[in-house]
């Protein structure tokens, strides 16, 4: 058995805030949890709204920092707050991809800016693997000089997505990352990311709501319900025998 | 009966290189008490179709139709005036995210008490503030609300996207409108959710024989007692039919790629590349000539560059030059 390339251990996530002048109250948005996950496969977290599935995700992420527990990288552990080391590793996607990108400057000055801050490359190969990237992603290098509000959400998607793997990143967490595509769109996205999971061996983790894109794409399923973990399986699994209801309901299985 | 009755509806605004097309030639018809499905991706003008027929209409728009009738009111025909008392008393629409246009800074109770016409109360002034109220909460019970009291309390930023969409329903049903235009309610909502909300949709159409024009853009998440499809691209017509008829033997190109691209058919294996067509959505200023499809599509010769004329197979309506099957005896 190798070493799981991501671990989570005992992380917990509470927030705090105030009731009166001295007295303030603790809601547990997660509650401890553990799994691990081995290089290049795909989970998928799925739960109701308010299930604590998007924060799981931003404490992978780094964007959080939990309350207990650690994050572990092929063994080693992740501190929260530094980033130079975490997001080498872990890149996030986010829903709205326009919001998420900075509207001043273009697409190709965003996607150097990862890789001035985070590698040793001269600014020529730093060029260089921004065109790369881009090709990678379905781009042309003419998008270089284009501003975000010049490309279609497809387009801009797949810039966030170029954005993601610059750094040759050894996971992704996408957050609803597919839900504001168009229908013609979304396939696009989707087969770009299974090549790209093909090409480069990365894992991903991302959350949905809709069944029929997890049952596609993931090899794993996270079910959670109130920030607690109600089943966690391979997707044949759950699929074929789920346990609890939730799972059966989520899922559409009958 | 035909309630409203759309023949060639054009849209057009100026562009740098004269006018642009945004809705071409499009038609509609919805039968009383029918709930239609509009599909079509964005910058499809699905959107501007309903804000179309409701009257929402930019001064830069031009629209134009051979025919824009609801019920025996000729729409165009009207003067803006008579025009909203029209639409304001049989139709209403809902959208995409209740949350963000109900008003952040009133009540729930207070927006739908404003919502309920002056004309459906009784007595004077005390007697119709208690009759408002009590409407009120008989709406909300309507579209599945039970805590009526904890809901009008609340303002919109406390309800979650179900309960707010349910709300907007409310308002939308308080003056029992004829024909429901629901522009995306669901989009973007979890399955549970959206089942919700169309059982609640079909439940209204049910009792009260409202019409519901959904518009939607995934072909494969429809309402299921939807009785007619129409699905639309770039403004242009491409199938109408029902939702068997779609779904079982398009006859159009664009529907068959909709329809395969989609994961709910079972025939893709796991981790596989899906079926898509190449290609973007193209933006308003290229639109292409003729066919709009005709750059994506996969079967485009060169007829495509004529724009295809809207073709009819028993009720199955396509607007294709080479569809799918070999099709005889249309007219």
């Amino acid at each position: 058995m190798t070493e799981p390339l991501l671990q989570i251990q005992q992380v917990s996530k509470s927030y705090y805030h105030k009731t009166g002048w001295f007295r303030g109250k603790r809601t547990l948005a997660l509650e401890p949890i553990s799994f691990s996950l081995q290089a290049g496969e795909t989970l998928a977290i799925m739960g109701e709204t308010g299930s604590g599935k998007s924060t799981l995700a931003k404490i992978i992420a780094g964007v959080e920092v939990p309350s207990s527990g650690q994050v572990l990288l092929r063994g080693e552990v992740l501190e929260p707050h530094n980033y130079r080391q975490r997001c080498q590793h872990i890149r996030m996607i986010f829903q709205d991809s326009l919001s998420s990108l900075n509207r001043q400057i273009s697409i190709g000055q965003q996607l150097l800016e990862p890789l001035r801050f985070n590698s040793t490359l001269t600014s020529q190969e730093q060029q260089q693997k921004v065109v790369t990237t881009l090709r990678q992603v379905g781009l042309l290098p003419e998008h270089y000089n284009f501003y975000p509000h010049m490309l279609s959400s497809g387009q801009q998607q797949r810039v966030c997505i170029a954005r993601a793997i610059i750094l040759e990143p050894q996971i992704i967490v996408a957050d609803e990352a597919f839900v504001a595509l168009d229908p013609s769109i979304r396939a696009q996205i989707i087969n770009l990311i299974l090549d790209l999971q093909e090409d480069m061996g990365i894992s991903f983790i991302f959350i949905s709501h809709s069944a029929e894109i997890v049952k596609h794409v993931a090899d794993k399923i996270l079910i959670m319900h109130h920030g607690k973990l109600v089943e966690f399986g391979t997707t044949e699994a759950l699929l074929t025998q789920p346990q609890q209801q939730l799972t059966r309901l989520l899922l559409g299985v009958e | 009966m035909n309630i409203l009755d759309i023949r060639n509806l054009t849209i057009e605004i100026d562009g740098d290189n004269g006018p642009i097309r945004l809705v071409d030639r499009l038609s509609l018809q919805i039968a009383e008490g029918e709930i239609h499905t509009l599909v079509g991706e964005s910058g499809s003008g699905k959107s501007l179709l309903a804000k179309a027929i409701l009257g929402f209409i930019n001064p830069r728009w031009r629209v134009t139709a051979d025919r824009l009738w609801w019920r025996h009111y000729d729409l165009l025909a009207l003067n803006p005036e008579q025009r909203r008392l029209v639409t304001g008393r049989d139709m209403a629409m809902i959208f995409q995210n209740p949350g963000s246009y109900l008003d952040p800074n009133a009540s729930i109770g207070a927006q739908l008490q404003e919502c309920i016409p002056n004309s459906e109360l009784k007595g004077v002034y005390l007697r119709r503030r208690a009759d408002r109220k009590t409407r009120a909460a008989r709406l909300l019970h309507r579209v599945g609300i039970k805590d009526h009291e904890g809901v009008m309390r609340a303002y919109p930023f406390e309800l979650s996207d179900g309960v707010a969409q349910k709300v907007s329903i409310a308002m939308a049903i308080a003056h029992n409108p004829k024909l429901l235009i629901a522009d995306e309610p669901t989009t973007a909502m979890e399955p549970q959710t959206r089942s919700q909300i169309y059982r609640l949709l079909s439940k209204l159409n049910a009792s009260h024989g409202m019409s519901v024009l959904m518009i939607t853009q995934d072909l494969t998440a429809i309402m299921p007692e939807t009785k007619r499809i129409s699905m639309v691209y770039c403004g242009q017509l491409m199938e109408v039919g029902t939702p068997q008829q779609l779904l079982e033997q398009p006859l159009h190109p664009y529907t068959e790629a909709m329809r395969s691209m989609s994961l709910a058919n079972h025939s893709t294996p796991v981790k596989t590349r899906l079926p898509t067509l190449g290609g973007a959505i193209p933006t308003m200023a290229n639109l292409p000539i003729g066919c709009r499809l005709g750059p994506r599509c996969q079967y485009a010769r060169r007829a495509c560059i004529e724009t295809p004329r809207l073709r009819k197979l028993k009720q199955h309506q396509f607007a294709c030059h080479y569809p799918l099957i070999e099709v005889k005896n249309y007219d």
